[in-house]
């Protein structure tokens, strides 16, 4: 067992402000878990990538910020993984003031990386799941959702072809939603 | 302990590598940064002897001794304006909504004499008379000034706060892409130096101050009060040259103005003449 394993996160975050290695352990226990977070809430692998490499730069930026509870640092991590995801979806693009600030270049994904990112976030079985989901919904509902999420379509728009009024499309792309939302839980 | 999924995502190796290149990069660069605020700690060790009447660069010491001793000069000389130069300072001001220019030019030897812009309004310190330039009328206003002047030079005064323990570095950061020390001083009758000064840590040349005015006369109706951010766009020693010398010369740098002396204000209490410290004074930034 290399003697980093014996270490704590905290441990490592703190030693990687002369150990850069120290840092790299703990990308090793933790890399995964974050690519997998982001490609299933993305569904786009080059996202993932992205988001993933933005996460960790900040996580080392602000390591002196995590407060040890003792408890593995994946949470304080995924903190910031939703911090971005968040931002990036507002912003449609995804933040890089933590890469510039480390100079970091930025990676190409490559074939094999995005075949092994989609195995990752389970992305088929996911999107099986989603197709057997929409495939439950009644005809109404299916197509609402199909028009506004599928079709990025305006409400007015989804109302006017439903010949329904916006209002009543909205709820039946939220009911729809929360179907599909609801078989996707474990 | 590990999770070795991501080891055969090329990705994901690649950009551990890029993390850990990028992460020693800002470890080295906080290390400098450490330093230059360790030695700006050490300036403040080497002024407080100097007060204390020791003598740190004094002979016989060791060869250990000697290096140290060489250290802490060059860390002196670098807090320690050259003399027989023409200091320039070009800030932007801003206080509430507010913004302003100011430059300032001036001689580090006896009689200290400068020429100053604050907004509209330039003026100048011969050694014996204030002027003043009327651009309307291409005029300068010259009036008898007894008063000797100081050197005003910031990093000489932010050297002796530093060495009274008026003045304290906080911290580093970066401005502009400069790797500059926070400073918090706490002079009592200086403007300048009550509040945030950020210094370059390679010059301690300042880069930019905050500074909360009460009541500062803004040339308005009524007093300013606010956050006042000082960026100074230059902060040089320019060689004695004949040409640097006319910076300090209203009437080098407006050969056709006419020059008239104006009357000295009088005291009407007294009949005599009086000194108006406004006049007398350098107008601060």
């Amino acid at each position: 067992m290399h003697p980093d394993e014996s270490r704590t996160d905290a441990e490592l975050l703190k030693a990687s402000a002369h150990d850069v290695e120290a840092f790299g352990r703990f990308y090793d226990r933790h890399a995964a878990a974050v690519a997998a977070f982001f490609v299933r809430r993305t569904g786009c692998p080059h996202l993932a990538a992205d988001l993933t490499a933005e996460t960790f730069a900040a996580a080392f930026v602000s390591r002196r910020r995590y407060r040890d509870t003792g408890a593995p640092a994946l949470a304080w991590l995924l903190g910031i993984a939703r911090h971005q995801l968040g931002t990036a979806l507002r912003q449609e693009q995804v933040e890089q003031r933590a890469r510039r600030r480390l100079g970091l270049e930025r990676i190409e994904l490559d074939d094999r990386s995005l075949a092994r990112l989609e195995e990752l976030g389970e992305l088929a079985e996911l999107r099986l799941a989603i197709e057997e989901a929409l495939a439950r919904l009644t005809p109404g509902v299916a197509e609402a959702v199909s028009l506004r999420v599928l079709g990025d379509l305006p409400y007015a728009e989804v109302a006017r072809r439903l010949g329904c009024s916006e209002g009543a499309a909205r709820v039946r792309v939220a009911r729809g939603l929360n179907a599909i939302a609801d078989s996707l839980e474990p | 302990m590990n999770d070795t999924r991501h080891l055969d995502i090329p990705y994901l190796t690649a950009l551990r590598e890029e993390l850990l290149r990028g992460a020693a990069r800002s470890n080295r660069r906080r290390r400098r940064m450490l330093l230059a605020s360790r030695i700006a700690v050490l300036a403040v060790a080497i002024a407080g002897a100097a007060t204390a009447g020791f003598s740190l660069l004094g002979g016989g010491a060791s060869g250990t001794q000697n290096a140290d001793a060489a250290v802490l000069q060059h860390v002196r000389l670098a807090v320690t304006p050259p003399a027989g130069v023409v200091l320039h300072e070009k800030t932007i001001n801003t206080l509430g909504g507010l913004q302003w220019g100011y430059e300032f030019w001036q001689r580090s030897d006896p009689p200290y004499s400068y020429r100053v812009i604050k907004g509209p309004t330039e003026a100048a310190f011969t050694g014996s008379t204030i002027e003043t330039y009327d651009p309307a009328t291409n005029t300068i206003s010259a009036q008898p000034d007894p008063q000797p002047k100081l050197y005003d030079d910031p990093v000489a005064k932010l050297r002796e706060l530093l060495a009274k323990g008026d003045a304290q570095v906080i911290g580093t950061t970066t401005i502009d892409g400069r790797d500059v020390l926070k400073i918090v001083a706490h002079s009592s009758n200086d403007m300048l130096f009550n509040g945030t000064i950020y210094v370059d840590t390679k010059s301690y040349r300042p880069v930019l101050a905050e500074i909360q005015q009460n009541a500062y006369d803004c040339g308005h109706s009524s007093p300013c009060s606010g956050l006042e951010r000082i960026r100074f766009l230059a902060y040089e020693y320019l060689p004695a040259t004949a040409d640097t010398l006319r910076l300090v010369s209203l009437e080098a740098q407006h050969p056709g103005a006419s020059v008239a002396a104006a009357p000295a204000p009088t005291d009407t209490s007294t009949g005599q003449t009086a000194t108006t410290p406004q006049a007398s004074s350098k107008p601060t930034g």
